[in-house]
């Protein structure tokens, strides 16, 4: 299978990495050409055209958000980086961070130029301490070469751009977390509405967007949003990154037009399919907050409406391959675990019921289930969905409804007589 | 460990501090590349540093306290010279990260959390560090190590123990 690079391209190549192999491909050329020739209004128009939605997980349309950015009451306005990717089964900003930390400042800058944002804040994971130095690099870069700070290329444009450490909490990977974070609070949700668009960092407008959300914008300014449309689906334009990783034999990072191929032909052909002397039970498809398929499901083409009509989640293309290395009791209670540990602790349904299903599980892994357990865990499945303060809770809940209906068989499988060990 | 570079350890940490301030001017932005700070140069987030830092950001430290305890790597207490972050999330589990965390176990004779009797090192387990495509995989310190075997993983950790010798 023959798929186009937009974001993978060159890739291969070390140098692109710096600022001098990142011009000699072309980078830089769609902001040159925006700040140039083309208006704010231009630039977001284009985006919005594009169709481009959000790769962090929840595909909300990019362009709307920034027109609501753009619109909204109140100065400064701001443009923070989610580069806080701490979904299991998730690396592919780590990659383009990797490889290309340019396209992602070229990015940054498009969408500052086009929201009147003269501010930018990169809030990246502290669990990749290699790509904070590359990002510091690139950054020190682009500002001794005239693409950020005080007039841009010589133009009226100026923005700063600021790299920020996390400190380790997934909940921060949630937008309004990341921006307590960032004002130097415990990550903590916070009530929406107001969004982020009109009530975001230090009160002021501002948009959050990911890592690959923001690397896809200047090949779209460059070439066009017809162009990018002629990859993916009508209702899931351009190309993704997916990473495959857990029971498979080639793990890896590939970039495909949404919707061109099927959950399976990614496993199978792509990532080489299952591990010598191993069964693939489920596969997970946009990181672990995304409800598991099985075998009868994974025929489902790689999109956000196809997963959705499947119960499920494109998510950010987070492919966790479930075979049978690790007993599937354990592997589900170090699932829900991760919630608990994760939870920030400031709603009840989303506190008490992670450690209840934590436990409810290793129950299961630990001496087995008996018939009233699976009342117990769909009683807390019912108390927490649709009841945490943000989805965190909602995910754990979600994801166990799915391995309960899905496996109950192999999670209750030794069943014994309560109080037989 | 480091006694007589205390002294200057503390003054640059202080001028690193300021800088940190200038860099996110107008409230509580500095605290976490603060206490980042402090824990790179100190090891951990000493109580000399909160002092620096309340002084210099002008934050008391019941805040400082308050906003560090929320994430995972910020340390309030000597953790060892060294530390092992093992991801034991699914990738990394169906990839054998129970071996590392059992051989770590064996090795260094203590628990997790726990620091080893020499100061030189700790483990602990954690969530996904995103090197899915490299598991099993851990960080030890801020190296991204994968996909590793537990002989690997032991070997880096006696290295590391070696060179902590003498200081």
């Amino acid at each position: 299978m023959d798929f186009p690079k937009i974001l993978t391209a060159h890739m291969d190549d070390p140098d692109v990495r710096t600022l001098e192999g990142y011009v000699r491909v072309g980078g830089y050329e769609a902001l040159r050409m925006a700040l140039q020739e083309l208006s704010p209004e231009d630039v977001l128009q284009r985006v919005k055209d594009s169709g481009l939605r959000g790769r962090g997980g929840a595909g909300f349309p990019t362009g709307l958000k920034w027109s609501f950015v753009r619109q909204a009451k109140g100065d400064p306005k701001y443009v923070v980086v989610n580069a806080d990717e701490g979904e299991p089964g998730t690396f592919k900003d780590r990659v383009i961070i990797d490889h290309k930390p340019h396209m992602l400042l070229e990015g940054t800058i498009l969408a500052a130029y086009a929201m009147g944002a003269r501010e930018a804040y990169i809030y990246l994971r502290w669990e990749y301490p290699a790509q904070y130095r590359i990002l510091e690099q690139a950054i020190r870069e682009a500002y001794e070469h005239g693409y950020l700070g005080e007039r841009i290329l010589g133009t009226a444009f100026s923005l700063d751009l600021y790299l920020f450490r996390g400190a380790g909490a997934y909940i921060c990977g949630e937008e309004t977390a990341l921006l307590e974070s960032l004002e130097g609070k415990r990550g903590e949700p916070r009530l929406k509405p107001p969004f982020p668009a009109q009530a975001g960092l230090y009160g002021k407008p501002t948009a959050v967007n990911n890592v690959e959300t923001l690397a896809s914008v200047p090949a779209i300014v460059k070439h066009g949003p017809e162009w990018y449309r002629s990859f993916g689906t009508e209702k899931s334009p351009g190309t993704k990154l997916f990473n495959v990783s857990g029971g498979v034999k080639n793990p890896g990072t590939w970039e495909i037009p949404l919707g061109s191929i099927t959950l399976r032909e990614l496993v199978f052909d792509l990532a080489g399919g299952p591990r010598e002397g191993r069964t693939i039970l489920g596969i997970i498809p946009g990181g672990l907050s995304t409800p598991i398929l099985s075998e009868e499901e994974w025929d489902t083409p790689l999109d956000y409406e196809s997963m959705a009509a499947r119960g499920t989640f494109l998510g950010a293309g987070s492919v966790i391959v479930v075979d049978d290395a690790v007993p599937l009791p354990t592997l589900v209670r170090r699932a829900v675990e991760f919630y608990a540990v994760e939870s920030c602790s400031k709603c009840t349904p989303c506190r008490e019921g992670t450690a209840w299903l934590t436990r409810m599980f290793r129950k299961l892994e630990e001496v087995g289930g008996h018939g009233e357990d699976r009342q117990i865990l769909d009683k807390i499945i019912r108390y927490m969905r649709g009841k945490t303060f943000c989805p965190l809770g909602d995910s754990a809940a979600m994801i166990s409804q799915a391995f309960l209906e899905k496996y109950e068989d192999r999670l209750f499988v030794h069943v014994a007589s309560p109080g037989s060990r | 460990m480091k006694q007589p570079t205390e002294t200057v350890d503390m003054k640059a940490f202080e001028e690193r501090v300021e800088a940190i301030r200038k860099t996110f001017p107008g409230g509580r932005t500095a605290i976490l590349p603060s206490l980042l700070a402090a824990q790179e140069t100190f090891g951990y987030v000493t109580p000399e540093s909160l002092d620096v830092m309340e002084r210099v950001l002008g934050i008391p430290r019941g805040i400082l306290k308050e906003v560090g305890s929320f994430y995972h790597f910020i340390d309030f207490e000597f953790k060892g010279r060294h530390r092992v972050y093992v991801c034991t999330n699914l990738s990394c589990l169906l990839n054998g990260a129970q071996a590392l965390v059992d051989a770590l176990r064996e090795e260094l004779g203590v628990e997790e959390d726990q620091v080893t009797p020499d100061g030189a090192l700790s483990f602990r387990t954690v969530e996904c560090i995103g090197l899915c495509d490299r598991a099993p995989a851990a960080l030890v310190d801020e190296e991204q190590l994968g996909p590793l075997t537990p002989e690997a993983l032991i070997q880096r950790v006696r290295e590391l123990r070696k060179d902590g010798q003498g200081t």
